[in-house]
């Protein structure tokens, strides 16, 4: 007993490490207490990372992350924070990071700056607010708005020409020889996929399809330093991607993420060999085998293709020889679908209603499970684009002008999707087979009116849906109303061609 | 009666979060009478003081059980004849360095690594030097509570002297390990145990291995049992008395959110497998050093666990213990809340 009362070695050392240990501890509260918050020794509240940090960034871009190293004082973060110029949107917090989702896409072509100073730091549930934040700034850029279309005049006609807006440069990406028919850009807008066919081939050349891709030059980086890499590139190399040996090439769609392209072949020998096909990232090609069908569309998630397949339409896995995901007996045709892939206007050709035969219903349907018919025409549905934002539709529509002749009468029109009202914007002369492209960041509605001649094409350019001649083409942009501008406003292009298509 | 309607649902809340992990820890502390021989145990452990704590903090990768779990094990170590340092550092470590935990906190921080990362770093950290500084103490027994100190002279020193065990004159009952010391085949009567000379392990037969092993779970799990059930209504009391919103609102700077934080994670009493996701809740509106603090402070030091480790160490043991996790706690989280 003795033994254990006596001090143990524990006993001493224990104490002794403990008075230490309260020395330092004194000694540093006393000296953060003394300095008042100027020490060299303690980190500021600041600004840990900012998602969008000297980022290159587009209209997939919607929302900025901001991290803080400790716990901010909201009111004051969200009164200081200063975007200039201005970008509307909304504030949401989780701990230490505040999301900012812009309400509208920023716009294409402008350098943004973003400013935060006199935010201050919160400590627990006190009112009283803790040390001011270090100032912070930076910048981010969003793409340069540029837009592609097929050239009409001169050294342009049937080759792929890029405008860039926001430089003004004008770029012919596809060489002499090359008359390009259709194309799609890759989602970030550095490169561009097109068919195309030699112009050798003549009158054949819609058999002769061939798909390329052709670098634009720019956007080909996601930071800002880097973005003012050469935009006006000599005479760019198309890199051959599908040949036309065996099989012919029809249509040809690429997926929002660029990853999958899925084309429609015929095999030359073999009518019956017709089907889509499938090409990956490393530009393998293989057939989807379960995909006989009309028109198709790759959905938006870059996972599922919408095939019209007998009277409805089938949403197919990309995965050769799979089930269906689905069936929508009720529509004929997907027309488009909005940039998040939340909804979709289709058609349904009412076939199975009497009063309604011979019109089209344009239906509105959404992953909520809404179905909602937008307008009923006896004319055409010809093409849809949601807007950035979802919240309207623009639609190139015709309809049926009453007379002994049939003809139809082409106009461009805006539905409000909260509403169902649809206004007509625009009528074009005459029905050529007009093409339209939202801007993807919201600024306007790009259009092509096309003079055709009845004379077949010559090769040298891709002939219309009716194989007519294209002799030229003018470019039309629908800017809609704004704060400046109570009205839509419509004004000519300065190019002359066709199948106008902004670059994402 | 609101107030003790509110003390008794905390009370059983806390009894039931902690009541299979202290039961997860008597099976492993059984398992370790039976199926591990000490002097094997002994000399796998490294004698460098450092090295042994350091192996002592990781060994909870080994038996992943949170704060209440640890403290049977680490006693049964202690009885095994382990070195005190290398007992307390598992002790400390084994309910935030184990697999289950470092998980939680990376599912609750997954977008702060930094946090995990600390909150291991330090915690190791910490209960390394807790253990190079009890591996100063050569008498074990010396640390233990009275009655643990009569079983381990049972168990350990009888080892050498058969003669001391004669002299010792605690109550059998009290004496689990006594058990082990049955000769081969059947059961003994407790009363001749001590008087028998002990056996290897490998000596007992299968059916009498198990029976030894449930006997022993029963027997600490009633010990360890009521312990806990007095920390947890402490516990209760104490936070039913002393509201969170009082702690929390003594936080008005840096180094008061540190120890509001420290404060709450003793009262609170929060098992160390769900503790980041109780912290999460406090992530927009304390630093991430104070947080630190609750991950670190919290599963060493709780009131509940308290009681546990009164089992175990003399009360001034504990206050050293406690005293010096809660200072290195403070220190190291102080230090990273002005250099981040």
């Amino acid at each position: 007993m003795k033994n254990e009362q006596k001090i143990q070695p524990i006993d001493t050392v224990a104490i002794v490490l403990i008075v230490f240990l309260s020395l330092i501890i004194g000694f540093l509260i006393s000296s953060s207490n003394k300095c008042s918050g100027n020490c060299w020794f303690e980190v500021k509240p600041h600004v840990k990372e900012f998602s969008w940090q000297n980022k290159l960034i587009g209209g997939e871009n919607k929302a900025f992350l901001m991290t803080f190293n400790r716990p901010m004082d909201r009111d004051s973060v969200e009164k200081n924070l200063v975007i200039e110029p201005p970008l509307p949107g909304k504030f949401s917090w989780a701990g230490n990071k505040l999301a900012y989702t812009l309400n509208i896409p920023a716009p294409y072509g402008e350098t943004y700056r973003i400013f935060l100073q006199e935010a201050r730091q919160q400590f627990g549930t006190k009112a009283e607010l803790g040390r001011e934040i270090e100032p912070f700034f930076s910048q981010f850029k969003t793409r340069d708005r540029s837009l592609a279309y097929i050239g009409t005049k001169g050294e342009e006609r049937g080759r792929l020409i890029l405008y860039n807006w926001t430089r003004q440069i004008k770029t012919i990406l596809t060489p002499k020889n090359l008359t390009v028919f259709d194309f799609h850009s890759y989602p970030k807008g550095d490169k561009i996929l097109f068919s195309a066919a030699d112009k050798s081939a003549g009158i054949d050349s819609i058999r002769m399809l061939q798909l390329y891709t052709v670098a634009t030059g720019f956007n080909d980086t996601e930071s800002t330093e880097a973005s003012n890499v050469s935009q006006n590139q000599e005479n760019p190399e198309p890199k051959l991607i599908l040949d036309n040996k065996e099989y012919q090439n029809n249509k040809f769609d690429l997926s929002q993420d660029g990853k999958t392209i899925i084309v429609q072949r015929l095999n030359r020998k073999n009518p019956e060999d017709f089907g889509l096909w499938m090409i990956d990232e490393q530009n393998s090609i293989q057939p989807l085998k379960n995909s006989t069908g009309g028109d198709f569309l790759l959905t938006p998630d870059s996972k599922a293709l919408a095939v019209a397949q007998g009277e409805g339409i089938a949403l197919l896995p990309l995965k050769p020889e799979a089930k269906p995901l689905d069936f929508l007996p009720k529509f004929g045709r997907v027309v488009s679908f909005s940039p998040d892939g939340r909804a979709a206007a289709m058609v349904n050709y009412n076939r199975d209603n009497q009063n309604l035969k011979y019109t089209r219903s344009l239906f509105y349907v959404n992953n909520q499970g809404i179905q909602k018919e937008l307008l009923n025409v006896e004319g055409s549905i010809i093409d849809c684009q949601f807007n950035p934002t979802a919240t309207n539709l623009y639609c190139l529509l015709s309809e049926l002008k009453p007379g002994d002749e049939y003809r139809e009468q082409p106009y461009l029109a805006e539905i409000d999707l909260k509403t169902n009202k649809t206004t007509p914007l625009l009528a074009l002369p005459e029905y050529q087979d007009s093409r339209i492209s939202v801007a993807p960041d919201g600024l306007g509605v790009v259009f092509d009116q096309v003079l055709t001649s009845d004379t077949l094409s010559d090769g040298n350019i891709p002939p219309n849906d009716s194989g007519q001649s294209i002799i030229t083409s003018r470019l039309w942009l629908l800017i809609p109303p704004s704060q400046e501008n109570s009205h839509h406003q419509v004004e000519q292009l300065p190019f002359m061609g066709f199948h106008p298509q902004w670059i994402p | 009666m609101s107030q003790l309607h509110n003390a008794f649902t905390l009370f059983l809340s806390l009894l039931v979060e902690a009541m299979p992990f202290l039961l997860m820890g008597v099976v492993v502390s059984s398992s370790l009478l039976l199926l591990v021989d000490e002097r094997k145990l002994i000399t796998k452990i490294p004698s460098n003081p450092f090295l042994g704590a350091l192996v002592g903090s990781c060994v909870g990768f080994l038996f992943p059980v949170c704060e209440c779990g640890n403290v049977p094990v680490a006693r049964r170590l202690l009885l095994k004849g382990v070195s005190p340092g290398v007992a307390i550092a598992f002790l400390l470590a084994a309910p935030t360095i184990n697999p289950v935990v470092i998980w939680s906190t990376w599912v609750a921080f997954g977008d702060q690594p930094q946090i995990v990362i600390f909150r291991v770093i330090f915690s190791l950290a910490i209960a390394t030097i807790i253990g190079c500084i009890f591996s100063v103490q050569k008498n074990t027994k010396a640390l233990l509570q009275p009655n643990l100190a009569r079983r381990f002279n049972v168990l350990v020193n009888g080892r050498g002297s058969k003669a001391e065990n004669h002299q010792e004159s605690t109550p059998l009952l009290l004496q689990s390990g006594t058990f082990l010391l049955g000769t081969s085949g059947s059961p003994q009567r407790m009363e001749a145990l001590l008087t028998e000379p002990l056996s290897p392990v490998a000596a007992l037969t299968n059916s009498s291995k198990f029976q030894s092993f449930l006997d022993n779970v029963v027997l600490e799990l009633r010990e360890l049992g009521g312990m806990l059930i007095i920390g947890s209504a402490i516990a209760a009391v104490i936070q039913v008395f002393v509201p969170r919103e009082i702690v929390l609102s003594l936080s008005h700077d840096t180094i008061s959110s540190i120890i509001a934080m420290m404060l709450l994670a003793a009262i609170v009493s929060i098992c160390s497998t769900v503790d980041s996701f109780f912290a999460l809740s406090f992530a927009a509106t304390f630093t991430n050093g104070s947080l630190l603090a609750f991950l670190i402070f919290g599963p060493t030091i709780d009131i509940k666990a308290i009681g546990l480790m009164a089992s175990i160490f003399k009360p001034k043991i504990i206050i050293y213990i406690f005293m010096i996790v809660a200072q290195l706690t403070f220190l190291s989280t102080f230090i990273y809340s002005y250099l981040s």
